[in-house]
């Protein structure tokens, strides 16, 4: 009855120009036509966006997928807009009214559409998108469903409610990190046991993982120059911080002769992100110093060293990233460096991330007022601004609240017996996620104080086995830098011209540039 | 220090008139009748909505900055006004020497720069990819409406690229010609082509030992500028003047506005206009002393009668103020905040 009956190599060739599927790709893909519930747990730079686009282009109906990152999904429909897979859409917060409008008009025109968790939960897209055939529903970055995921999105926890309301169509859940905890975590948000189970390992046996301790930062500065003297290689080196990538990144350009250095997150805006990305997508930049914004869909496969200049929240976390080297197979390093007192700053970022008992106290006690007054209308921006309360925090409590029914359609509810109740129940909550980060932090610090194989170590919970390293292994198996010989990038260099040549190199203006 | 001057010459203007926030509303180009008021009745049109990224921490630094260097005095009595001291007045004269504060033509061209720039940067990408048969390229900026834009136009020109592209070389190398070769420069080195990207914010301030804030209100004088070169004499400028053409000649003027003007053409009052809109009589004020301060055309004796007027614009006088609190106090008590906006908004445009 459905066209896919076509072989689907032939599909992947025509639309994506691939001969053949990477692991897991094609039992995702066919699970999927067949209508099965799939969760796909496939490691970074597998290809897990093909699981669902291969099957977009080739079925009737449309595709929707739930995705965290606003960039992200910016990026693939960049990509599959230049493969000529032009019915695709970012539905996102950046859009202005009237582009939105437009698109939420002519939604049927569309097979594939990115949206963010919040966005979905407008009535108005709900009602639109009900109102045409769903047929395949997509949540990626799965992990963030989970309470325990390491980047928990409270949104995330509608989306159930929501396949409900778009008459269940199927549903895939992608991730490139779910512990076994985490995978039951996403099953049981989704309310949808019988989902097939398709997790593949994630070990990448091409990158070597080196461990350095040093005494502070400074040595830390001191050790990436001395790293990037002798390699010139593409490298990134992740931070915690937007500060303290934009300051490694200036004093790096300042010691280092001959590297073109950049920063990269979050807060810049558009055009930047694109230029940086492109610069080192085109080998112009040599070293990128970024936060965990950068890399998220980004292809570049001759990526040669992943520094980390902190410590990572989680192991998850840091598979995810140090996985974005080497993805064309060639040897690859992954260095982490750290001192004795790096442990107090993510504790720190942890606490942060969290509200604390005095948030919870103060939201009770406004949302108490404001349930004393005519409207009983909580207001974001207000209650934000009012308790200073992060964006995320206060999302985080409206969950909660929600859930223990003290919000009900944006009005407040006043039970008090159900809000002492609650009030407990949300402290517990707190309290156990505090804990649950706490010990994947410290499961973090025991990978770096262990004498073991780090390979072993790092993977051991994620996945009954793993194979052997293609190069050298480890620090704590032998690693020898003098051993790692990368080949040298082949760097663009710009002609250092005045504003006239280069607007006319630029244009193409001129006999050297002329095609036919 | 361009940022910095900026502020300095905003305070200048407002003579202590006017609190902190309204200096960083203007130069966000905040859409309130209050904003666009300060703007024209201070003499800061030019400065309006020039760095409309700008953020409050950051315009506080530089606030909190200058009153540290002594540049700026807190002025006793008033909260958040200030004034200029002796060295900033000297200060202020020198970066006008250093500094082109004349590029800047913000309450007309604020909004149309960004979508100039973007529309120019997206094509120029798309044609010299295109032109070297490479089509898999990631454009410079999302945003859809420029995008289709430039989808549009590009239509028109694809089968000779080569063709469009030396047009658009001309007109910008003539362009480029009228500013000293270090802003001709730094507009250039912002250009992306066919694997050749431009310079994000960070490393054009790395390349002219710049601030970033500087070097993103540079390259904003630089567009007003151009465009307003490129609006004098559209003739010599086809393609550039074709890339402006739709934006300038939108009245500026909210949408909510516009639709309470449609209404009021129609002879509905004021109240019934609120009914049917669901909105505060205020709210269709606000609309009204918009619509006076951008359509010369419209007239407010139907507002006000000849005689209030008279009487504002004698206070306005004798006092020599645009406060509106000081303006209230000394006219008839049956005189309105609404009457005397009205009046301010129209004397404006009247000079």
């Amino acid at each position: 009855m459905q066209q896919h009956a076509l072989n689907l190599e032939d599909a992947l060739q025509t639309y994506f120009q691939y001969d053949t599927f990477r692991i897991g790709q094609k039992e995702i893909i066919q699970d999927v036509l067949a209508g099965k519930d799939v969760l796909g747990i496939l490691p970074t730079g597998s290809g897990k966006s093909i699981c669902y686009q291969l099957p977009a282009r080739i079925e009737e109906g449309l595709t929707i997928v739930v995705s965290p990152l606003i960039s992200l999904m910016i990026d693939q429909v960049k990509q599959l807009k230049a493969t000529n897979f032009k019915e695709v859409v970012a539905i996102n917060s950046f859009m202005s009214p009237t582009e939105r409008r437009n698109v939420y008009q002519n939604l049927v025109n569309y097979k594939l559409i990115y949206v963010s968790p919040e966005l979905l939960q407008q009535q108005e897209l709900l009602n639109r998108l009900k109102q045409i055939h769903v047929r395949l529903f997509v949540i990626d970055e799965a992990h963030c469903i989970s309470q325990w995921g390491h980047e928990f999105r409270p949104d995330y926890l509608k989306l159930s409610a929501t396949i409900k309301e778009l008459n269940d169509p199927t549903v895939l859940a992608l991730s490139a990190t779910a512990t076994p905890e985490v995978q039951s975590d996403i099953m049981n948000a989704l309310e949808k046991p019988a989902m097939i189970k398709r997790i593949y390992p994630m070990d990448r046996e091409n990158i070597a993982f080196i461990l350095e301790e040093v005494s502070n930062d400074h040595e830390k500065i001191d050790r990436l120059i001395s790293i990037f003297n002798t390699y010139h290689v593409p490298a990134l080196i992740y931070f915690t911080s937007r500060l303290a990538a934009e300051n490694t990144a200036s004093i790096l350009t300042q010691r280092l002769a001959n590297r073109d250095v950049a920063f990269y997150h979050g807060g810049m805006e558009q055009v930047d992100r694109v230029s940086i990305q492109q610069q080192f997508m085109n080998d112009q930049l040599d070293i990128i110093c970024c936060t965990s914004a950068f890399g998220m869909g980004i292809n570049k496969s001759n990526i040669r060293l992943i520094i980390h200049f902190h410590i990572p929240l989680q192991l998850e976390a840091y598979i995810q990233e140090v996985g974005r080297a080497g993805r064309d197979g060639k040897s690859s390093v992954g260095v982490l460096l750290f001192s004795q007192r790096d442990a107090i700053i993510p504790n720190h970022i942890i606490q942060n991330e969290l509200p604390d008992e005095t948030d919870l106290k103060n939201v009770f006690h406004y949302l108490y007022t404001i349930s004393q007054t005519e409207t009983k209308n909580p207001v974001d921006e207000q209650i934000e601004e009012q308790l200073q309360l992060n964006e995320n925090h206060w999302k985080f409590f409206k969950y909660q609240l929600e859930k223990h029914g003290m919000i009900n359609n944006n009005y407040i509810v006043y039970q008090e017996n159900d809000w002492k109740i609650a009030y407990h129940s949300i402290e517990q909550v707190i309290k156990q996620r505090m804990q649950y980060k706490e010990e994947k932090l410290h499961e973090v610090l025991s990978w770096v104080q262990s004498k073991n194989c780090l390979r072993k170590d790092l993977y051991q919970s994620f996945q009954s086995s793993y194979r052997q390293s293609m190069y050298q292994c480890c620090s704590n198996c032998g690693f020898s830098w003098n051993d790692w010989k990368p080949e040298k990038t082949n760097k663009t260099i710009e002609k250092n011209a005045d504003w006239k040549e280069r607007l006319k190199n630029l244009l193409l203006v001129g006999e050297t540039h002329e095609t036919n | 220090m361009f940022l910095e001057s900026i502020i300095l010459k905003c305070f200048y203007q407002l003579n202590g008139e006017r609190s902190v926030s309204s200096v960083y509303h203007l130069l966000k180009g905040n859409k309130s009748i209050q904003t666009i008021q300060d703007a024209h009745s201070y003499q800061l049109e030019t400065l309006y909505g020039i760095y409309r990224h700008l953020t409050r921490n950051s315009f506080n630094q530089k606030v909190s900055f200058l009153v540290e260097k002594e540049y700026l005095n807190e002025i006793e009595g008033e909260t958040n006004a200030f004034r200029l001291t002796g060295q900033a007045l000297s200060c202020l004269a020198e970066s006008k020497r250093q500094f082109p504060f004349e590029y800047f033509n913000g309450l007309r061209y604020n909004e149309t720069a960004d979508t100039f720039q973007l529309r120019l940067l997206l094509l120029i990408q798309t044609l010299t990819n295109t032109k070297m048969r490479f089509y898999q390229f990631i454009p410079i900026t999302d945003q859809i409406s420029v995008e289709q834009w430039v989808k549009q136009i590009y239509r028109k020109m694809k089968s000779n690229e080569a063709h469009a592209l030396q047009a658009i070389y001309q007109e910008l190398y003539q362009l480029l010609q009228l500013f000293p070769d270090k802003y001709a420069s730094l507009f250039v080195e912002r250009l992306t082509g066919y694997k050749t990207y431009g310079k994000s914010m960070n490393q054009l301030a790395e390349l002219t030992k710049l601030s970033i804030m500087d070097v993103h209100l540079l390259l904003t004088g630089i567009i007003h500028k151009m465009i307003q070169v490129i609006e004098t004499k559209p003739e010599q400028f086809p393609v550039l003047s074709f890339l402006i053409g739709d934006l300038i000649e939108q009245i500026p003027i909210t949408n909510s506005a516009n639709l309470t003007y449609q209404l009021l053409q129609k002879q509905y009052t004021i109240d019934q206009i609120a009914v049917m809109r669901n909105l505060k009589i205020n709210t269709i004020h606000d609309h009204i002393v918009e619509i006076a301060l951008y359509d010369t055309a419209f007239s407010i004796d139907h507002y006000i009668n000849q005689e209030k007027q008279q009487q504002i614009i004698d206070v306005i006088n004798q006092e020599n103020t645009f406060k509106l609190r000081d303006i209230k106090k000394a006219v008839h008590d049956d005189i309105s905040y609404f009457e005397i906006r009205l009046v301010l908004a129209k004397k404006k445009l009247l000079k």
